[in-house]
C-alpha cells in the first residue's frame, strides 16, 4: 500500500522523460551540406510522459446520481519522432505516439464499454517540409489517429517565408480534421455513428529582436461542425434523481492568439522565457493563459528549467452541475468540468543534460 | 456582455495584435555572426516537440481552450475538446 501511494505520489508529478539522438556529421560533404543523396535518419527523439489526475466532476458517474463523480485517470504516453533528411532541401518527421488512459470515461461510461476500463490510442503524424528557395519553405502535415471508439484523419499545407536575412519569419497554415466515431449514450447503448470536422487556419511571426531575444506571435482561427459533444457524457438533473445526455450546438468557432519571447542573458548563463494566450470561443468561453520559465545552467552541459503556468477559463454559457428539469430537452447542455468555470496553477522542474555529440535527456 | 460588445471587442484584439506584429518588423537586425547566443538549446521560444505534443495532450483533456500553437483547436481525438 506504501509503495502504491509512493508511486502515485511520483506519477502525480507528470513525470517525462526524454532522449535525443542526432546523426553528428563525419565527412567534410556532410558537414558542408553537400551530404549523400540518398535518405538518411537525421534525428531520433523518445519521450515517455505519464500524467495523474485525481479528482471529481458532475459529468462522471462514478459517484451518486447527482454527482460529482471520481474523474480519476493514469496516461502513460510513450513516443517516438523520427527525422528523416530525404535530400538538401526535404525533409521529413514521422512521430508516433501511443496514449495509454486507465479509466478513460471517467467522464461517464463506467464498466459499460472497455473504453471505460482502459483506453489505447494510437497515432501517426507525418510532417514534410519542401525548402523552395533560401526564404521559402512549405510544409504538408498528414495525421491518423484511432482509439476505441474513435478515429480521425487530418490533413495540412503550410507556408513560411523568411525576411531580412532570416530575421523575421511569417507562416500561414491551414489543416482540416475528419473525426468519426461510435454514437454511445450514458446507458451504453449505441445509436450508430457520427462525424465531425475542423477547418483550421493559423498565422504566425518570429522576430530576432536582438542578438540575445526572439519573439514570436501566432493567431490561430478554427471552425468545428457536426456532433461535438462527447455523446456517453451525462448531466444531473435536479433533484439528483436522474441524468440526461450531453448535448452541444452543432458548430464552434475558436480563437486563439499567442505571444511567447525568449531572453537569454549571457552573463548568468541565463534564459527567462514568458507567453501568453488569449483564447475565446462561440460557447462563451473565454481564456487566459500566462507561462514563465527560467533556465539555468548549473554545469556546460547541464541546465535546470523552472516553470509556472497560471490558466484561467470562464466557463461555457450552457454548463450545468444541476440541470432543472424544466429545461427543454433541446438546448444545449454540459456538466463537463473541462468546460466549467475554473483556474489552475502548473509548476514545473526540468533537467536537461548535453552529452557528447548531438544527444541530450532530459527529465 | 452583449454579442455585438463581445464581437467589437474581439476586432479590436486582433487589431491590437497586428500593430505589435508590424511594430516589431522594424527591430534592428541581427547579423549573422552575432547570433551565437540565439543557437542556445534554451532560446527557441517553445519545447522540443515531444513536450510540446504531451504538454498538449496534458492541457486539451483538462481545459477548454487550445489552439495558437499551429494546431487546430478542436478534434482528432476522444477527448472531448
Amino acid at each position: 500500500m506504501r509503495a502504491t501511494r509512493l508511486a502515485r505520489l511520483l506519477l502525480c508529478l507528470g513525470v517525462s522523460t526524454a532522449a535525443v539522438c542526432h546523426a553528428e556529421p563525419s565527412s567534410d560533404a556532410a558537414i558542408l551540406g553537400q551530404g549523400s543523396q540518398s535518405a538518411r535518419i537525421d534525428e531520433f527523439r523518445l519521450r515517455l510522459s505519464s500524467f495523474y489526475q485525481d479528482g471529481h466532476g458532475y459529468q462522471s458517474k462514478a459517484g451518486t446520481l447527482a454527482g460529482p463523480g471520481s474523474e480519476r485517470a493514469l496516461i502513460i504516453q510513450p513516443q517516438m519522432l523520427v527525422g528523416i533528411r530525404q535530400s538538401a532541401r526535404i525533409h521529413h518527421e514521422v512521430v508516433i505516439p501511443i496514449d495509454i488512459v486507465s479509466a478513460a470515461s471517467a467522464n461517464a461510461l463506467d464498466v459499460i464499454s472497455h473504453a471505460s476500463a482502459v483506453n489505447e490510442a494510437i497515432g501517426v503524424e507525418l510532417t514534410s517540409r519542401f525548402d523552395l528557395t533560401d526564404d521559402d519553405q512549405l510544409t504538408s502535415n498528414l495525421i491518423w489517429h484511432e482509439e476505441e471508439p474513435f478515429g480521425s484523419g487530418s490533413f495540412g499545407l503550410g507556408y513560411s517565408h523568411a525576411m531580412a536575412d532570416d530575421n523575421a519569419v511569417l507562416g500561414i497554415s491551414g489543416q482540416a480534421t475528419f473525426d468519426r466515431f461510435d454514437y454511445l449514450q450514458p446507458n451504453g447503448d449505441r445509436h450508430g455513428r457520427r462525424n465531425r470536422t475542423a477547418l483550421n487556419g493559423n498565422l504566425n511571426f518570429s522576430q530576432l529582436l536582438s542578438p540575445t531575444t526572439v519573439f514570436e506571435a501566432s493567431y490561430g482561427l478554427t471552425f468545428q461542425q457536426g456532433t461535438l459533444e462527447t455523446s456517453y457524457n451525462s448531466v444531473p438533473i435536479e433533484g439528483g434523481t436522474s441524468r440526461t445526455g450531453e448535448l452541444f450546438p452543432h458548430s464552434r468557432t475558436r480563437h486563439a492568439a499567442q505571444a511567447r519571447v525568449a531572453q537569454h542573458l549571457p552573463e548568468s548563463h541565463t534564459t527567462l522565457r514568458a507567453a501568453y494566450r488569449y483564447y475565446t470561443d462561440t460557447f462563451q468561453l473565454s481564456a487566459h493563459t500566462t507561462e514563465f520559465e527560467l533556465h539555468q545552467y548549473l554545469f556546460p552541459r547541464l541546465i535546470a528549467r523552472g516553470s509556472f503556468r497560471y490558466y484561467t477559463q470562464s466557463g461555457v454559457d450552457f454548463f450545468s452541475s444541476a440541470l432543472p428539469a424544466s429545461e427543454s430537452s433541446l438546448r444545449p447542455r454540459t456538466a463537463d468540468s473541462d468546460l466549467a468555470p475554473f483556474h489552475a496553477q502548473e509548476y514545473g522542474l526540468k533537467l536537461l543534460w548535453l552529452a557528447r555529440g548531438q544527444s541530450s535527456l532530459d527529465i | 456582455m452583449s454579442d455585438r460588445a463581445r464581437a467589437a471587442l474581439h476586432t479590436l484584439l486582433l487589431w491590437l495584435f497586428l500593430a505589435l506584429l508590424s511594430a516589431t518588423s522594424a527591430c534592428a537586425i541581427v547579423p549573422q555572426n552575432r547570433r551565437q547566443y540565439l543557437a542556445d538549446p534554451t532560446m527557441p521560444a517553445q519545447d522540443d516537440a515531444l513536450e510540446r505534443r504531451a504538454a498538449r495532450k496534458f492541457h486539451t483533456i483538462r481545459e477548454g481552450a487550445a489552439g495558437a500553437d499551429g494546431k487546430p483547436a478542436g478534434g482528432g481525438c476522444g477527448c472531448g475538446n
